[in-house]
């Protein structure tokens, strides 16, 4: 992983040195940038070297930040995953709801609805939604702000965790705790849209299934009032492909990260990620391309550990 | 069975409402105190002034940075002399007065009386010694400038410096005036923070200037807050900001939405379209700031390779830019012409005939003499895709070229990959759209830049590489001479080889139009400071 990463990256032609030394730096000024970073060694050199300092767990430094790209990760990373989470929540919360109502009420008005608010989801491109929603919640109707994660003067709080949502109860900073969550509200929905539209249309179809199946039928020859039929026959039985979902969904998550942090000036590890390829910073680009190789292994790791949960055949 | 979803529904609109209807506008939800703790109040802070910047602020070393972010620097660090307002008239800043020796090699400054750093020390000598000394020991960016510059600097008291130069050099004033020239720092702290990197790791999260505005956080990736300076050697009498914001706004149309709002007071970086618009129907409380910069675009010409060595071929592009149709109808005139290679406000502006015109039969005529009646050769125009003027150029020239039979390319791709390409000779493009501006106030700043055959490529930015050994010698010798009227006539000589050998076709100036609330007030670009505004002489008045 690592050694592609670093290949491709500098495949890429370009000179991070001459953009971090300014575009009107002098050639000497440039190389000493260079050597700075150790790039004016030969590639084998470089590429050992970045081996040997990240078994060490350093990942380098940043060319353009010039600060240590572990440090920069652990000053951006909280608020994408604070994001995700807040995505993951929402996508959980609406999609599987919608998802239920329109299996319990196939081929009326809601059922039609959940469908074509999920072929929307799935087709408005996440920039253009973004945009759409800020038009409408910040300019039209004032409600909530178009972007950052806290208004222009507040103060971040103390870091704790890096979640703002946590450091601020923690630290019971109310106000700011209230600051953030309105900041957090239309980055997350326009993230957790296509995923709400997805695991809309999976439960639909998997609680559908579950209500054709003998044990439902049974179920209800039992007198089982239809809420508990649902939720805890058919419901819990169309749990496990829909947890399948909810993990990828979760990668997809981060990767949509990238564009909805740009849209929000939401100053996570998606935006860093996005300086660092444009201006070629190669220490940046291979750290954040690896914590995120990492989170997202960690996130099918839970998802398969849920498994069990959901299912009492699952077993570890 | 519908109970459960109608109390989830319930619960999710009860939410959203308390979300939005709020209404809180969020300059007024909550305001820091010292403490960090924050509070209601009522109205946004009075005298705060909140810039929307589409760049992350990349550090606070002046000794470093040398981009965008100097912008940020310059209300925070002070250089010994500076440039008087919008002009490039230069006037003493931490210097009140200087003297140069008669053989142009020896610059005495008597510094400034009871000025005071923000680490609370005051300004000597020795700062200044040890802030020069330290731009070139590190040797990056902005130290180009001055890398070989002086024999040495004595400071035989502690308000007097003196600076030898090793070679006379009538620009080394502009030098120290420009963003780029060295900007003061604590004495103090540069041997406290020296450390085994001279420093660079604590210069870049902190500083220790001069300025009227002193660095009171940063918050990576959102926002840098300066704050006033209360002991600043110019005092506070008279109307001034209090604490000035630089905020990361990328999006372009999240800055105009923040602006209308009030969110913002300046919107740094909107592009044409978005000010026609503004320009068209300002919204209420918006207004719109017209300024002239130093900023050239210009494409380079590559003067080694092919059909282009013939300075005919060179001339027939020349003529075939639709320059009136780019600027009318696709920049709807918010940018100006541009007549040679230096910038309409330089004092050494070309004043001969430029004869470049859109005129595609002169062209077809030039063509002809150069053996190519039929075009039948293809040019790669090299992109900076960051430029939305520059895809302009490209695309509008793809068409006027097309009715020569010179087929063209255009190559789309990132600035770092754009400038290494264009760095190396074997890989540079026939033509490529490319900005400048003058690093510091002279006219030997960008015609040395440009033009010089020791600035070939990536040795400075001579994408041209264009070489005349007569250019090259009046290059040398222009800054030999403090005659202005002989350096004029030089500078004039030139521009006029360049109107007749086109290493570079003029396009325009970029006008800087800032969109602003009307409640800002004092507000002037300054040029030939990185565009930067003078936060010391702004203040906010409610309308």
């Amino acid at each position: 992983m690592v050694t592609i990463l670093f290949v491709l990256t500098r495949m890429i032609p370009g000179d991070p040195a001459r953009l971090a030394a300014g575009p009107k730096a002098g050639p000497e000024q440039v190389a000493q940038v260079r050597h700075d970073f150790g790039l004016d060694k030969p590639l084998p050199v470089q590429y050992v070297r970045y081996l040997s300092d990240l078994l060490r767990g350093d990942l380098g430094r940043s060319i353009q930040t010039r600060r240590p790209v572990a440090s920069d990760v652990k000053l951006f990373f909280p608020a994408t995953v604070e994001l995700a989470t807040a995505a993951v929540f929402l996508t959980v919360l609406l999609g599987i709801p919608l998802g239920v109502l329109a299996a319990v009420r196939v081929g009326r008005w809601t059922d039609h609805a959940t469908r074509l608010l999920a072929l929307l989801g799935t087709s408005v491109p996440v920039f253009w939604l973004g945009l759409a929603l800020q038009l409408l919640f910040f300019s039209s109707l004032n409600w909530l702000p178009a972007n950052g994660r806290l208004d222009t003067l507040a103060r971040a709080p103390h870091v704790i965790t890096g979640f703002y949502l946590i450091d601020t109860l923690i630290t019971r900073q109310w106000n700011l705790w209230w600051d953030a969550f309105r900041h957090l509200i239309l980055p997350a929905l326009t993230l957790s849209l296509s995923s709400v539209a997805v695991l809309a249309r999976i439960t639909r179809s998997n609680v559908l299934e579950a209500l054709g199946q003998d044990y439902i039928r049974t179920a209800k020859a039992k007198g089982l009032p239809e809420r508990v039929v649902t939720f805890r026959h058919a419901l819990r039985n169309a749990l496990i492909p829909t947890l399948t979902v909810i993990g990828l969904q979760g990668g997809a998550l981060l990767g949509g990260a990238f564009l909805v942090e740009t849209i929000f000036d939401w100053p996570g590890i998606g935006q860093y990620a996005v300086t660092a390829i444009t201006t070629l910073d190669y220490p940046a680009i291979i750290g954040t391309a690896l914590i995120s190789t990492l989170v997202f292994l960690a996130t099918n790791l839970v998802i398969d550990l849920l498994y069990a949960a959901a299912d009492p055949r699952v077993r570890y | 069975m519908r109970k459960p979803f109608r109390t989830a529904a319930a619960w999710l609109l009860a939410l959203a409402m308390l979300a939005g209807c709020s209404g809180a506008k969020p300059s007024d939800s909550a305001q820091p105190t010292d403490n960090g703790q924050t509070q209601q109040q009522q109205k946004p802070v009075d005298q705060t002034l909140v810039v929307g910047i589409e760049f992350e602020h990349a550090g606070n070393d002046p000794a470093i940075i040398y981009d965008n972010s100097s912008r940020i620097i310059v209300a925070m660090y002070e250089n010994l002399v500076t440039l008087k307002k919008d002009t490039t008239e230069i006037v003493g800043q931490l210097a009140e007065k200087w003297s140069i020796s008669d053989d142009g090699k020896t610059y005495t400054f008597n510094l400034r009386k009871g000025v005071k750093f923000h680490d609370g020390t005051e300004l000597t000598s020795e700062a200044v010694k040890l802030s020069l000394e330290r731009l070139v020991t590190i040797n990056k960016g902005p130290a180009w400038m001055f890398a070989d510059a002086w024999t040495k600097i004595e400071t035989p008291d502690p308000l007097t410096v003196v600076i030898t130069l090793k070679n006379p050099d009538a620009a080394f004033l502009s030098k120290l005036a420009g963003p780029a020239g060295p900007q003061i720092i604590s004495a103090k702290a540069i041997k406290d923070h020296a450390g085994d990197d001279n420093g660079q790791k604590w210069f870049n999260e902190n500083e220790a200037g001069t300025g009227p505005y002193m660095l009171d956080h940063w918050d990576k990736g959102q926002q840098v807050v300066l704050k006033k300076f209360p002991d600043y050697w110019g005092g506070w009498s008279g109307k001034h900001l209090d604490q000035v914001v630089f905020k990361f706004v990328k999006e372009a149309s999240t800055q105009e939405q923040l602006l209308e709002k009030g969110d913002i007071d300046i919107a740094y970086a909107l592009p044409t379209d978005q000010l026609k618009s503004l320009k068209d129907k300002p919204p209420a409380g918006v207004k719109l700031t017209d300024g002239s910069t130093q900023n050239v675009r210009y494409i380079a010409v590559d003067t080694q390779r092919g059909p282009l060595k013939d300075k005919r071929v060179r001339q027939a592009i020349a003529y075939a830019v639709d320059y009136d149709g780019l600027l009318k109808n696709v920049w709807n005139n918010l940018n100006e012409p541009l007549i040679g290679p230096l910038p309409n406000a330089d004092p050494n502006h070309f004043t001969g005939t430029w004869p470049y015109k859109f005129d595609i039969a002169k062209a077809r005529d030039l063509l002809k003499q150069a053996g190519y009646e039929k075009g039948g050769f293809s040019l790669k125009m090299g992109v900076i895709d960051s430029t939305p003027e520059f895809k302009d150029i490209a695309e509008v020239m793809q068409q006027n070229l097309k009715q020569l039979g010179i087929d063209l390319t255009i190559d789309t791709n990132a600035v770092a990959t754009v400038l290494a390409q264009a760095g190396k000779q074997d890989t540079a493009y026939d033509l490529m759209p490319i900005g400048n501006y003058p690093d510091y106030a002279d006219s030997s700043a960008m015609l040395g830049n440009e033009l010089a055959s020791w600035a070939w490529g990536s040795n400075g930015w001579n994408f041209s590489y264009y070489k005349n050994d007569r250019v090259d010698q009046l290059l040398k010798d222009v800054n030999l001479t403090t005659d202005q009227a002989k350096r004029s006539a030089m500078f004039q000589e030139i521009q006029q080889i360049t109107a007749d050998e086109v290493p570079l076709i003029p396009v325009f100036t970029r006008k800087n139009i800032l969109a602003m609330r009307d409640t800002v007030q004092g507000f002037y670009l300054r040029p030939m400071m990185s565009n930067s505004f003078p936060v010391y002489d702004m203040y906010k008045e409610a309308k």
